[in-house]
């Protein structure tokens, strides 16, 4: 699992693990039922307070896309609960939103752009998978 | 957990006419990793210095683990690792001798530990300290630091002056102390960049006073840069209530407010000024803002 | 490129440097040249006092000659200090040449001048015609040497065996100007030859160009090849270092770091004296008699040696300069009480070393003594001088000990600066006032100086039960030990060797207040760290 900590921009550690998190699940990277790191591993990975992990697992647990089981560690949640699903299309709307304001600001239609959506799901089809995202949500 | 490991009381500190330490009061919770920003000569060093009973507080109180550390040096000192900002170690002794010598002060070393930190630092026991590079003495400093698995682990700049791969050395320490339960960390720092990844609380040390003590995530969330336009030039807008410091001229002013959304949208309306944007501010910022003695006011400066 | 043109202004630049090192070390220098001073002053005065100052007598040739070495010896010690590393000058716009001559020609003419100053002085005090400018030259000439060999081999195994070989050649030359090499010196150095001016002219040539060389050399950060004695150096370390430690607690711990760091250093002190005394009484004199007095004076000296040997063992600092107790000392967790009792077991133990040292040379002098068939003792032996010269210098070691145990420099200069006050003082009074007043004066601030002492072992004796640091049967066999000192010392003045009965009050109190002092650092060595400790 790959996440990337930058403390430039302001944004709170904690939401920037959760973020990617969600975007990994949603996007597929981290399958249902998969195993994450344990909070004092992920910790020393990134380099990060162990406390803002704990924090940043709580919240995905509290939204639903990873369960806790007793004695072993944290998954990914099965199946598509409809809270996780919520979560994808929230996760995306924060995208969209982004698009569509450089889109205005580029001064390109809404027609042109769901063309333009159409013809790149086309090509995106054709290769095996999608490519690791990053977070550029905020 | 309500127990505090460190209580700091209205410490003051003055070495001649200069002063050091201007009324200081601190209070660092068990648990988790409290960071200690401030400038060059902000007085970090000297609170730490207080802390490990090296200065007797001239007026004010000190408690460690609820004991005063110049009293009870031993009861206090067996339960602090502590790593100095000159890793000062004694350069005639070969690493091994540096390891049984620290082992024979503390009752809890755990000499498997030792080892376990010589090998992942790849320190060879017959080198001499002197003969260590930057990084290597810093490692050893640690070593020495952690070995007897301390209630506290003090670090003042652990980083200053050392590559990347030696930095990552000492948070990772940093952060399998806290993962331990109940051990507490309490480090000095001017990265900000590092203080950001692991604190849980912070505060902002500046000229020998506590200018903002919280936790993390409040610090993060609490301050914010608003860039306003007001309806008619102002020439000078001097930092006060919500805003803690200010910058521009006439109409465009970027402004850092330490306050929530509702109420800087509510002072903006009070100044008849228009928000341009609310941005979230990083560690960095804040810390200028806090810090960055009295700011120069555009009129004065035009 | 020629190199002087990125010199700007050399003499500028020298200028800068050479104000910068006065103002730096004023208080060094001032105290070198009083120290320098001190010990002839005091010696001719007591031997006027006693009225065999005889200015015509063939022994003051030998007293003129050594004066000038110890003189020599210590001011030159506090130039080189003054003078400090040619490596801070590295990085500055100078070339070689304007490095080694900032280096060497101001601390060459400070050692001229002082050595002339001083006998000057000693000249117009006692009234003596001894001559100032050839032994100034010559220690100008040595302490050339010295400094153009420090440049060159910088502290490596190298440097003793060469420093030691030119230092002797010149010395010895030095003495040829006095007599015979194999005698007592028979004349004065009067007239400096057009020969001697040559030998000087040769002699700082070559310490220029060894200077030259050495500087190039360490300019480019090149070490000078000492292989073998590196391979040899490390191998000895490396059996002795190999050993496995086990400390069974933190006071083993923290003796073992004492003594490996300071504990050597008073012994090995005894050590380079004993030997330097034989060599320059071989090329003096050779009746065995005097080796003995040499070494019997030794004895008493010893306590000087103890003095700076505890001066060192006290500093818990980083270098000479910063005395405060160093972080990684102070966040030990070992409490103050028994620190400063493994301090002073370590001070004991360095003494016990040194003393052997010199017991074994004197015993081993006197059996010769004996074998030779030497008729009569120059002095007849006395039972308690042997205990009092230890007794002696465990009371310099531990008082030093104590004074730097502070962390406070300000303390040894405050006492550096009293003594060199008092000092000058005396000779002010010895020379303006009539004798009987002088002798007055200096017993009168003797005994001062005693009740001072005894004042300070009460206060520290006072302080340290009220913080308990020690208990109240310690204080009460303190104070027997005192008593009894005291008691012992006035014994031996009823028993004959007392001085005229006006003065034996002010005896009585200088000798309680240094004897007092045997006991000082048992309750000043742990208020002192404390001190240090936590400041």
């Amino acid at each position: 699992m790959h996440i990337h900590i930058s403390t430039q921009d302001g944004v709170p550690i904690y939401l920037q693990i959760v973020r990617q998190i969600r975007h990994q699940v949603a996007s597929g990277i981290l399958a249902p039922g998969r195993e994450l790191p344990s909070i004092r591993d992920l910790a020393e990975k990134l380099l990060v307070n162990p406390n803002t992990v704990a924090r940043a697992y709580r919240e995905l647990e509290t939204a639903g896309l990873v369960e806790k089981r007793r004695t072993s560690g944290t998954y990914v949640a099965e199946g598509p609960s409809p809270l996780a699903r919520r979560e994808k299309l929230r996760v995306l709307s924060e995208r969209v939103d982004g698009l569509l304001a450089e889109a205005s600001q580029m001064q390109v239609p809404l027609e042109d752009l769901v063309d333009l959506l159409h013809q790149r799901a086309r090509a995106l089809a054709k290769k095996p998978s999608l490519q690791n995202p990053e977070d550029h949500a905020s | 957990m309500n127990q505090h490991i460190l209580e700091i009381h209205d410490l003051k500190r003055s070495y001649g006419k200069k002063v050091a330490l201007d009324g200081v009061s601190l209070s660092v919770p068990a648990g988790g990793v409290f960071g200690l920003l401030g400038g060059n000569g902000a007085g970090k060093t000297t609170v730490l210095r207080h802390t490990l009973g090296l200065l007797a507080a001239q007026s004010g109180s000190v408690r460690v683990f609820g004991l005063d550390p110049v009293a009870d040096p031993v009861g206090t000192l067996a339960r602090i690792g502590y790593l100095s900002e000159n890793r000062d170690l004694p350069d005639w002794m070969r690493i091994h001798q540096l390891i049984s010598y620290s082992q024979a002060f503390y009752p809890n070393w755990d000499p498997d530990y030792a080892e376990s930190l010589r090998n992942l630092f790849e320190l060879d026991p017959k080198a001499f300290v002197r003969s260590l590079s930057r990084g290597q003495r810093a490692r050893a400093g640690l070593l020495v630091a952690l070995a007897h698995r301390p209630d506290l682990l003090i670090l003042d700049e652990p980083s200053s002056g050392l590559d990347p791969v030696v930095r990552r050395d000492i948070l990772g320490a940093i952060i399998r102390t806290i993962a331990d339960e109940g051990r507490t960390v309490l480090f000095s720092s001017h990265l900000l960049d590092e203080v950001e990844r692991v604190a849980d609380r912070i505060a902002i040390l500046h000229q020998g006073r506590i200018q903002l003590c919280a936790r993390m995530d409040q610090v993060l969330s609490g301050h914010s840069r608003v860039q306003l336009r007001f309806s008619s030039a102002v020439s000078h807008f001097p930092p006060a209530g919500i805003w803690i410091h200010s910058e521009g001229s006439g109409h465009d002013w970027s402004l850092v407010a330490e306050a929530g959304i509702e109420n800087i949208r509510a002072e903006v309306a009070r100044l008849q000024a228009e928000i341009l944007s609310v941005d979230p501010m990083n560690l960095d910022d804040i810390f200028v803002a806090r810090t960055a003695g009295k700011p120069l006011a555009a009129g004065v400066r035009a | 490129m020629n190199p002087t043109s990125l010199d700007p202004s050399p003499w500028i630049i020298a200028r800068v440097l050479l104000a910068d090192m006065f103002h730096r070390s004023w208080i060094i220098l001032t105290l070198g040249f009083v120290g320098a001073l001190s010990l002839p002053v005091l010696i001719l005065g007591a031997l006027r006092a006693k009225g065999a100052l005889i200015v015509e007598d063939p022994a003051m040739i030998l007293i003129h000659f050594t004066f000038a070495q110890i003189m020599g010896m210590v001011f030159g010690a506090s130039v080189l200090h003054a003078a400090g590393a040619p490596s801070r000058l590295f990085t500055l716009p100078l070339t070689n040449r304007t490095i080694l001559l900032i280096q060497m020609v101001p601390a060459t003419l400070l050692v001229i001048g002082q050595t002339m100053v001083s006998i000057w002085i000693q000249n117009v005090l006692f009234k003596l015609h001894w001559p100032l400018l050839g032994n100034a030259l010559a220690f100008g000439m040595i302490f050339a040497t010295f400094q153009s060999f420090m440049t060159l081999f910088q502290k490596t195994a190298l440097m003793l065996p060469t420093l030691g070989g030119a230092l002797a050649l010149e010395s010895l030359w030095v003495k040829s100007r006095h007599g015979p090499i194999f005698s007592l010196p028979t004349h004065y150095w009067t007239t400096v030859s057009p020969l001697d001016w040559m030998v000087f002219a040769t002699v700082l040539a070559l310490c220029y160009a060894i200077g030259m060389h050495g500087i190039a050399r360490a300019r480019c950060g090149n070490e000078i090849q000492t292989r073998l004695l590196d391979y040899l150096s490390n191998a000895i370390s490396n059996f002795f270092g190999k050993k496995p430690m086990v400390f069974q607690n933190a006071v083993q711990a923290q003796s073992w770091y004492e003594w490996n760091l300071k504990g050597l250093v008073f012994p090995i002190i005894v050590l380079m004296v004993v030997p330097t005394t034989a060599v320059l009484w071989l090329f003096t004199d050779n009746t065995i008699n005097d080796l003995v007095e040499a070494l019997r004076l030794e004895g008493w000296m010893m306590s000087a040696a103890a003095m700076i040997g505890g001066i060192i063992m006290g500093n818990m600092g980083l270098s000479d300069a910063s005395m405060a107790m160093s972080p990684f000392l102070g966040t030990k967790p070992l409490a103050t009480v028994p620190w400063s009792r493994l301090l002073l077991a370590t001070a004991f133990r360095s003494l016990v070393w040194g003393v052997l040292i010199w017991v074994a040379v004197y015993l081993l002098v006197l059996g010769g003594r004996e074998l030779a068939g030497a008729s009569h003792m120059p002095e007849p032996f006395v039972w308690w001088h042997m205990p009092g010269r230890i007794l002696a210098a465990w009371t310099a070691m531990t008082f030093g000990l104590c004074i730097s145990l502070t962390g406070n420099l300000l303390h040894l200069k405050i006492l550096g600066g009293l003594y060199c006050g008092w000092l000058v003082t005396v000779m002010l009074v010895g020379s303006l006032t009539p004798a009987w007043f002088s002798e007055l004066f200096t017993i009168s601030t003797l005994s001062g100086c005693g009740m001072v002492l005894f004042s300070l072992t009460l206060w520290a004796w006072g302080s340290a039960l009220r913080r308990r640091m020690v208990e109240g049967r310690h204080a009460i066999l303190a104070g027997m030990v005192v008593t009894a000192l005291v008691a012992m010392a006035g014994w031996q003045w009823a028993r004959g060797a007392t001085p005229p009965g006006a003065t034996r009050i002010h005896h009585l109190l200088l000798v309680s207040g240094v004897l007092s002092l045997a006991v000082f650092p048992f309750a000043a060595a742990p208020l002192a760290l404390a001190s240090n400790r936590a400041r």
